[in-house]
């Protein structure tokens, strides 16, 4: 308990509290434009961690990250344009609402489930500790290693259609992190004589080409103002806060459903939505007006996009394993600031892992405070021309990427993924296997490393191996089984249809 | 047979896991084990892929996102080539300029003002809070 509130006062002594303003700020931006990602601009502000100590990191990092699903949901409502992919959902009721005039009620219950549903998520999260605590010392390297390949399997079966792609991938990931000097011999592994290469390729680089270039090119590429007509009236925007008071019980088990789907590695924000979306429809009075422009359809949306937040982190501090690509990244930042998730985050660094709560609460505290207070100034944001963002985000990948050897060589690197990431776009490799196995690469390598040197081979037929094992083929069969059936009813349909 | 973009990848992906194997053989023995854990799957999925792809009758569809008309290419291009040649303080207020006035469509006036505002974002941000040194293009002696 003490270290919980502990935690609260590091976050708002400065600067580590102007660090969680700035990326709040940096967040809306980024939440309200589409176009440009959460992930992509996750990876973009990785560099400038580098010397900070770890709560003011995440304060700038987490506190960016936690908000664009909530401003997401504005253009989502106002324009019928996602703001980010896991705010689509919103547009289902938000946006027939605000065609009928109720623009002003949408966002006020969106944005007040948004932060109930961050505030649930965070307490989740919270919650966890006392769980996870004596489920992750109890665990091994092997069972360690099996984890890792647990989430991989998650992220590789949502391939879906390009399943041995995704597979390739995340080989192909864990072969990356191959390059540089070997940890235990010191012999340099896949550097090609290239003293650059030696210390391994970087994240930072990695990120920015896989995400941002293939992003920045398309932006380039269709260059338009982002909305273009009228949003209509704003007001009612108290009449939405009520709506969310109103419907509590739904915003709360919408708000689980996010931090439950959240923890399932791979599942993604999108996923989490819709299924909320799913059972809010099924559990009311009034499914009919699902689609029509219903409150509760625009509650289940809003409060699931920010409750799933916790969820994602819960195992990627517990056990290093993401939940999704925007967690791999910040797993990414774990590893620049020295940290190794696991064990050592629920007792060495327990106030890192609280900090992080505090941290989604005020910023979506901050979050929706602002976009109360200064939504039509923000709509007004949507109107930005995309080529005006273009030299913008140009200097940032560039720079971004050159600091963090300051060398051209980043840069090199950079576009070699930025090829790597726009070819893996045009025709379907899955860049996220490639990106999470990269980052777990070093992780994984230790593990298994050490399950060798401790138990030799008989580490394979430890239980919890051989049960973490079972579970990650059988994840991977129900997708491939679903895909089939999918197909199979697809063509049935055709050819009834014919 | 069809020799098409993802055939292509999936053949440069076998060869990528098979040098791998090639290289890993001289390693020590504990530093090719995370490796020879991988490679054997790596390389059996790889030729399974690529024997889908050869065998493949219809041409995958290019998603929208992965459009790039050549001019956003040629910009793209124009802004890397700058910066090694000419280095970030010189490409960052002339391209901003060019692309803001010409791509964007905006009059000079606001193309300027965008200019300098990166440039002065450039310059505090990176410069002067985060003492990054931005090197001067080759042509100007500053490429490493």
């Amino acid at each position: 308990m003490e270290v919980f509130v502990g935690s609260l006062f590091t976050i708002l002594q400065w600067p580590t509290f102007g660090l969680l303003l700035l990326g709040v700020f940096i967040g809306f931006w980024v939440g309200i434009l589409p176009g440009i990602g959460g992930a992509v601009t996750l990876a973009l502000m990785l560099p400038f961690v580098f010397n900070m100590q770890p709560i003011p990191a995440f304060a700038f990092l987490l506190g960016m990250h936690a908000v664009v699903a909530t401003t997401g949901d504005i253009t989502s409502v106002l324009f019928g344009i996602p703001g980010e992919a896991t705010t689509v959902a919103t547009i289902l009721d938000g946006h027939p609402m605000a065609q009928k005039g109720e623009a002003g009620r949408a966002l006020g219950a969106v944005l007040f489930s948004s932060l109930l549903g961050a505030v649930i998520g965070a307490a989740a999260l919270a919650l966890s500790v006392p769980v996870m605590r004596p489920l992750v010392l109890a665990f091994g390297p092997p069972e360690f290693f099996m984890l890792t390949l647990l989430g991989l399997s998650f992220i590789v079966a949502l391939a879906q259609s390009n399943l041995v792609k995704g597979f390739l991938m995340a080989l192909l990931g864990f072969v990356l992190s191959l390059v540089g000097l070997d940890p235990f011999a010191g012999s340099p592994r896949l550097t090609f004589d290239q003293l650059y290469l030696w210390d391994g390729l970087n994240i930072v680089p990695v990120v920015i080409g896989l995400f941002a270039v293939a992003e920045t090119l398309q932006l380039m590429t269709t260059g338009s103002a982002i909305a273009s007509h009228a949003t209509g009236r704003l007001a009612g925007v108290m009449e939405g806060v009520k709506d969310t008071l109103r419907y509590w019980w739904l915003t709360v088990r919408c708000s689980l459903i996010g931090v439950f789907i959240g923890f399932i590695p791979g599942m993604g924000g999108a996923t989490a939505q819709f299924l909320a979306y799913a059972h809010a429809q099924q559990t009311s009075k009034h499914p009919e007006e699902f689609g029509k422009g219903s409150i509760e359809g625009v509650l289940a949306a809003g409060s699931v996009n920010n409750s799933k937040e916790g969820g994602t982190i819960i195992p990627t501090v517990a056990f290093g394993v993401p939940g999704s690509t925007s967690t791999a990244i910040l797993l990414g930042a774990f590893i620049i600031l020295g940290l190794v998730p696991g064990p050592d985050m629920l007792t060495k660094h327990l106030d890192v892992t609280f900090a992080m709560v505090w941290i989604i609460v005020l910023s979506n505290l901050v979050a929706v405070a602002v976009s109360f207070l200064f939504l039509r100034q923000l709509v007004a944001l949507t109107f930005v021309k995309g080529s005006l963002l273009v030299p913008f985000l140009l200097l940032l990948i560039t720079i971004g990427a050159y600091t963090t050897h300051q060398s051209f060589a980043d840069i090199v690197v950079m576009l070699v993924f930025g090829v790597v990431g726009w070819a893996a776009l045009r025709w379907n490799w899955p860049r996220a296997p490639l990106l999470l196995a990269f980052v777990l690469g070093d992780t994984s390598e230790r593990y298994i490393f050490l399950s060798h040197q401790l138990y030799g081979w008989s580490w394979l037929l430890r239980p919890g191996v051989i049960v973490l094992f079972a579970i990650a083929v059988g994840g991977v069969v129900y997708s491939v089984m679903r895909q089939r059936l999918v197909l199979a009813r697809l063509a049935a349909a055709a050819e009834a249809a014919s | 047979m069809r020799l098409t973009g993802t055939t292509i990848i999936s053949a440069i992906v076998l060869l990528a896991f098979a040098y791998t194997g090639y290289e890993a053989s001289t390693w020590h023995d504990r530093s090719r084990l995370f490796a020879a854990v991988l490679l054997g799957p790596a390389l059996v999925a790889s030729v399974v892929q690529l024997g889908r792809e050869l065998r493949r009758k219809t041409p995958e569809v290019t998603p929208a996102e992965a459009r790039i008309t050549p001019g956003a290419l040629a910009w793209f291009v124009a802004f890397f080539a700058s910066v090694w040649l000419f280095g970030f303080l010189v490409t960052i207020p002339a391209y901003s300029l060019a692309y803001v006035r010409f791509a964007g469509r905006e009059s000079w006036l606001r193309a300027g003002v965008y200019a300098v505002l990166a440039t002065a974002f450039t310059y505090v941000l990176f410069v002067n809070l985060l003492k990054v040194s931005l090197p001067a293009g080759a042509l100007l002696g500053g490429a490493t």
